[in-house]
This record gives C-alpha cells, structure tokens and sequence, in this order.
C-alpha cells in the first residue's frame, strides 16, 4: 500500500509539472498572425532571409522579416489565426490521417465548413497543422 | 498487484519521458533549451533571436531541431572525440557561457553576472578521449568540474587550465579511470593549472602527468577526500599549490617527479589571510611518494607539517647538493617545513637513503603527540669542503661550519622537540647519522622510543628533558643521550647504550649538570655523565660489567628487583682496546666527565632507579655475572 501510495503521488507530482507537453512550435508574424507545427522531427534552418522548416508534416518556410517570435504551445494555432495568412489562396483540407476532407476557395472558408477538431491545412506555399475550437 | 505497479511505472514514465528540447546548433555547440523554459523566442531584424536571455545570429546557426532531450540546468557538457569536441550547454545558462571549439580545444567563458542571484553554480561534465585536446576555462565565480572517463593529451599546454580565481572542485566520477597530460613546451604551470582553489573529490581515478612543470598547480589552496589521484611523472613537483594543503581522505600517489612530491607556500608575503598558512596537513587517506631527485622532499611546507590520520610512505632517494647562490648544503628529507611539524595521529613510514637524507627536518618545533612513526635513513654525511663535494664525508667535521655540511637524520627540529606520546622507531645507520636533534631544547614526556644510531641516539643544543616514556637507543659510535646542556631525568624508563671509548650512554656538557629526580634508567658507555651530589633526589650505581645483545641486565637489592633492562638484539658498538666491538661490550672503568663537583670515582654503567638508598649495597646483574655496587 505505501509503494501504491509513493507512485500515486509522483504521477501527482509528475501530473502537475509534466503536464505541458508542447507537441507544437508556433510561429507569431509581425502581423499578428500564428502558425503552428508540429514539433515531430522539426527542424529549422535559416538561408537567405527564409526560415525554413521540416517535420512529419512536410516543409515549409517563412521570411525572416516578417517573424516575430516562436514559442512551444500545447495546442496549435486555430484556425482562425492562420485565416490571413492564406486569405486569397486556395487551400484543401485534411484529417490528420490524410483523408482529404475538400477543397476550399481560402482558409476562411475551410473555417466555417470545418467541424471542431484538428486538420491539416495545405495552401501553396505552406501545410500546417491547426485545430478548431 | 504487481500488474498495477506495472501500470503505475508505465503512467509515471509516459507523464516524464515527453519533454521537448529545442536545440540550437552552432558549430559543435549545442544550446539545449526544454521547451518549457523556452518561452517567447524573439526574433530581431531578420538577423538574430534570443532565447533566454541569449541572442544568436542567425549566420551562426547551423540548425535547430526539437528532440526528447533530457536537459539538466546548470549544466555543461563537453564530450572529446579524437580530433573534435562537443559542447551541450543547458539553456537556463546559455546567456552566461560562451564556448568556442577548435578541433579537440574548448575554451569555456562564464560571463562575470554569474552568481548566486542569477544561476548560481554551474557543473562542467568532461568525458571522451583525444590525443590533441584541451580545455581552458574562465570565470570570476565557483564551479565544478566532473571528469566522467576523461582522457585528454594537449601537447600544446595544459590539459585543464583554469583561470578562475575561486573554488574549483573536481569532481572524479565514482567508477572511472581519468588521464591528463599536458604538453612539454606550453609554459604552463601544471599539468591542471587553478588560478583559484581545488577541491578534488569523487570516488574514481584520476591520472596526472606534468611534462612541462608540475602535475597539478594551483595558485590557492588544494583540498582532496575521496578519490585517488595518481601523479605518474612531473618535471618538477606533483602537488604545488599557494596557501595551503590538506588530504583530508582518498588516495594520493607520486611518483616520477624532478623535484618535490607536495609543496606549499605562503601565497602572500605579508597581509595573510587566514587560510594562507603555507601548511601540509595530512588527516587521513593514505599517501605514497617516492622521490628521487636531488636534495628533494616528499612533502616541503613554507608553514608547518600537521599529520593527524592517514598512512604515509614517503621515500627520498637523493643526494645532497651544493647551493651556490644560497652558500649552503641541501639535502633530501621525507618531511621539510620551515614552520613546525606536529604529529597527532597517523601511521607514517620514512625512508631517506641519499647522503645527507632526513626523515624529518623543520625550521621550527617538532611534536609528537600521537601516531606511529618509523624511520630509516641510510646515506652519509654530505659535505662541501674546499670546493668539492662529499657524498660520505668520514673526515673530522669539527671544523666545517654547519652551512657546509648536511647530516643524515631521523629527526632534526631546529626548534624545540617535544614528544608527548605515540611510537617512534628511527634506524639511521649512514656515517654521522643522528637519531633525533634538537637544536633548542628535547623534552620526552610519552611515548614509545627505539633508536639505532649511527651517530648520537637523541641530541640537544640545550636542555634536555626525560620526563616519562619508554626510549631505548642504541648509538654504535657516539653517545646514545647526549645534550650540549643539562639532562634533567624524572620519570620514565630509558636504555641508554653508547660505544666503548670516548663515546656515552649519557654525555651531558660538562658546563652542565645531570639531574636525576625520578625514571628509571641505564647508560653504557666508554663514559657517562653522572650528577653531582647536589643535582639529584633519587640515587644511582656505577659500575662495570659485560653487556650482551639480546641480554638482560638487573639491579637487586637481595632478591627483589629493583630495575630490569633488556638489552636490545640490534645492540653493538665500536670497540677500544678496553672493550672490544661487536655485540658484548665490557665497560671497566674509563673517565667520567659529570660537571663542576660531579662524582668520578668510576663505572662505566650508570643506573637510577625507585627504591634506591644513598650508601647502601646492591647487586648489579648481567647475564651470570653479579657484581656489588654502592648506592651515590
């Protein structure tokens, strides 16, 4: 009982300080804008004022003039973040197992016909992984 | 039950085993940040971001990825591999280390805001193997080393120099085998080089060869407990370090050094701190060294020698030497300090076999309180004499000033000599090889003392004082007890045995008196001082017989023994036509020098002893042979 007890209480301890899994790195344009990826295999490198990434989910890349900050979050950018990034662009939607969900005129569209839940979205220049509340 | 456990652990190591680490590479430099301190990564004009605090060109990155890494804060770890090295900095510290790696040389910066209102200390963990490689080290605050397996050759300088002026501990990791060895032309000053002080600790190994200078250096103290530490060769000391050194548990064993094994010195001339005492102090542990140098010391203290635990074996296998910009002899000891030596405790063995070679030589008083001490020189007399120099002087000495001439010694204490307890076995069997001197006054108050001379057994410049103990010396060409003052005995058991001839048992100064006031004891000699009829409460005998190795010899009063003294098996002296050498002696008669009034009506065999009375009769026993004497 007392090591059923001992190991209860660091799953406690461990809950409690371990609980922040950041399975995203998210990426704050000087607009405002978010865009988050996976941490699986990310990497990033930087070339000639690009900021480029890879990891599970394909490349993409960002210019360096227009980062702001990164940070780790839980979970990544909503849709709606991302809605000006690809507004104009024409994007197809994705489960995270790749079942192709449709074709959409831009990211805002996807938005609305979107259930909750999390989708890769894949524009011209980028694939991303976002969710909707 | 055991299911549940199972699924327990699982749960705890599934919550544990997820934890993010952004690593920025740069060059072979890593900077590993876990994603939960990472926080806002500012990115700068296209050119720069800054994670916690540290900014990074971004020409400078080779990449960042995101992996699983476990990351320790406070950490550094630099990992050698042939011709290259490694370097994984934690992030909570990355603002506050800069590293640049040039193939297997790191150099390590800790920025000067590090302290204990920022990251506090911060741990250096060193492994791998490299043939050309090196780290150097700077920094105004304490840190720690950890050598994890650590083989490092720099043929180009020291192995680990650390120019940081602080508390250095090197931390040896328990089970590992470490190797450090540092270049020859580099000017370095040690093999590891400290601008601060080291702590050495651990439980592992850790192998050190000096081949520009010393092995280890330090300009502050140096402290080891734990760990063994084996100085495989140095062009000039093992261990030399400011301030002071002290061996406090562990192993320390120096071989293959050109000059001393442990030497301090007082890192300041005047304005001391407290801690700069220039002192050895050995308070456990076990420490080995074998010197072999020229006029060379095991362990040489500008302060004092202070042994309270631990075994010592120390060996000096060096001769004497000229020192022509001192004017003066040197010669090799196993214990050199200018200040004193105290010996408390500890289990210490002595072996100085060069000519003019000493156990124990200090500048100030020597004290034994405590311990077991055993010493045994055999080289000669060393002497400088119209230019040329004698490793074995047999000439007449008396008209070589003492600058001239370096004599072999158990003990020599230009200060007082005290010894309040413990055992002290000295055999000093080289020509004009004295047991113990002072050069001041000797006070023996305790202990257990066996001396085989070749020279006198104990000498004094002044006084000397035979207040208790067990002391058995055995001079086998001059006197046994001499003092070039009074001899003042009162308590105590003491054999005495001198050679034939000129040469004492007890040799007082015969502007002196000999005192006896209690004790029981015995000199043979050619002659023996003997006290006045005024300078002593407690009666004595005279008279002669024949002494045998191995023998005993008694004084009765009827049938109850008064006094029994075994004569030890390693007893011989130098024999007279009166008394021929070898291992009986037969003392007959001969002059009794004894001071102003002192009684010499003959008897070459001295006794005092309780229970005597001044005008009666006892019997003197030697072997089978009883001869009468009368109590003076």
């Amino acid at each position: 009982m007392k090591t059923i007890i001992t190991l209860a209480a660091a799953i406690g301890i461990c809950g409690s300080t371990c609980a922040e899994n950041y399975e995203y790195l998210s990426f704050q344009k000087t607009d405002g804008t978010r865009i988050s990826l996976s941490v699986n295999k990310l990497e990033l490198t930087f070339e000639n004022g690009m900021l480029k990434t890879s990891n599970e989910d394909g490349d993409n890349s960002f210019p360096l003039s227009e980062l702001n900050k990164m940070f780790f979050t839980v979970e990544p950018t909503a849709i709606r973040d991302i809605a000006s990034e690809t507004d104009g662009e024409e994007v197809e939607l994705f489960t995270p197992e790749g079942i192709h969900l449709g074709h959409f005129s831009s990211a805002k569209e996807a938005q609305e016909k979107a259930g909750k839940g999390l989708y890769i979205l894949k524009g011209k220049s980028s694939t991303i992984k976002i969710s909707k509340p | 039950m055991k299911r549940l456990y199972t699924l327990l652990f699982i749960a705890i190591t599934a919550l544990v085993a997820n934890a993010q680490t952004l690593n920025v590479k740069a060059g072979n430099v890593i900077y590993s940040f876990p994603a939960s301190q990472a926080g806002d990564m500012i990115y700068q004009d296209a050119t720069s971001v800054t994670i916690l605090g540290r900014t990074f060109d971004l020409t400078n990155i080779e990449k960042m990825y995101v992996d699983e890494t476990e990351v320790k804060d406070n950490t550094v770890s630099v990992a050698f591999d042939g011709e290259v090295a490694k370097v994984n900095i934690a992030g909570n510290i990355a603002q506050y280390v800069d590293a640049t790696v040039s193939g297997a040389h790191v150099s390590l910066v800790q920025s000067k805001n590090v302290g204990d209102d920022t990251c506090g200390e911060i741990t250096y963990n060193l492994s791998g193997a490299s043939d050309d490689g090196g780290l150097y080290m700077e920094g105004s605050y304490k840190a720690t080393l950890k050598l994890q397996g650590l083989s490092l050759v720099n043929p180009s300088g020291a192995a680990l120099d650390i120019q940081i002026g602080k508390r250095i501990a090197i931390s040896i990791s328990d089970g590992t085998v470490n190797s450090l060895t540092d270049g020859a032309d580099g000017g370095q000053k040690g093999c590891i080089t400290c601008k601060g002080h080291i702590e050495l600790k651990g439980h592992g190994t850790l192998n050190v060869t000096g081949n520009a200078s010393h092995a280890i250096y330090a300009k502050e103290y140096v402290e080891m407990k734990n760990c063994t530490v084996n100085v495989l060769k140095a062009v000039k000391d093992g261990v030399n370090c400011n301030q002071y050194f002290l061996l406090s548990s562990g192993e320390l064993n120096i071989d293959g050094t050109g000059d001393d094994g442990i030497q301090t010195a007082f890192k300041d001339d005047t304005d001391r701190e407290d801690e700069d005492t220039g002192t050895i102090t050995i308070a456990g542990g076990t420490l080995t060294a074998a010197i072999t140098a020229t006029a060379a010391k095991a362990l040489k203290a500008d302060g004092d020698i202070v042994v309270t635990g631990g075994t010592l074996t120390l060996s000096t296998a060096g001769g004497g030497q000229w020192d022509s910009e001192e004017s003066k002899t040197k010669a090799a000891a196993c214990l050199s300090a200018d200040g004193q030596v105290t010996i408390d405790g500890g289990d210490i063995n002595l072996t100085s076999t060069g000519s003019g070679g000493k156990g124990i030589s200090c500048d100030g008083a020597f004290t034994a309180n405590d311990g077991t001490i055993t010493i045994k020189t055999s080289g000669g007399l060393y002497a400088y004499v119209n230019g040329i120099e004698y490793n074995d002087y047999t000439g007449n000495t008396d008209n070589i000033a003492s600058d001239y001439k370096s004599s072999p010694k158990g003990i020599k204490a230009d200060g007082n000599v005290n010894i309040n307890g413990g055992n002290i076995s000295i055999v000093v069997t080289g020509n004009g090889a004295e047991g113990i001197e002072s050069k001041a006054e000797l006070t023996i108050s305790d202990g257990t003392i066996n001396i085989t001379s070749n020279d006198d057994g104990i000498n004094s410049a002044s006084d000397l004082y035979i207040k208790g103990g067990d002391i058995t010396v055995v001079a086998t060409n001059n006197d046994a007890i001499d003092s070039n003052g009074s001899i003042y005995v009162s308590g105590g058991t003491t054999r005495a045995l001198g050679p034939g001839s000129m040469e004492c048992g007890l040799d007082a100064d015969e502007r002196h008196y000999v005192y006896f006031t209690g004790g029981t004891l015995i000199a043979v000699g050619g002659q023996n001082s003997m006290p006045t009829t005024t300078t002593t409460s407690q009666p004595y005998v005279t008279g002669s017989a024949t002494i045998s190795a191995g023998s005993t010899v008694q004084l009765k009063d009827g049938t109850t023994v008064l006094a029994s003294f075994d004569i030890p098996d390693n007893y011989s002296f130098t024999g007279t036509t009166n008394s021929p050498g070898g291992k009986t002696a037969t003392f007959a008669g001969g002059w009794q020098p004894g001071g102003p009034g002192s009684n010499s009506s003959g008897g070459t065999i001295i006794i005092t002893c309780p229970g005597l009375t001044t005008g009666s009769t006892y019997s003197l026993v030697s072997g089978t042979s009883t001869t009468s004497v009368t109590a003076k």
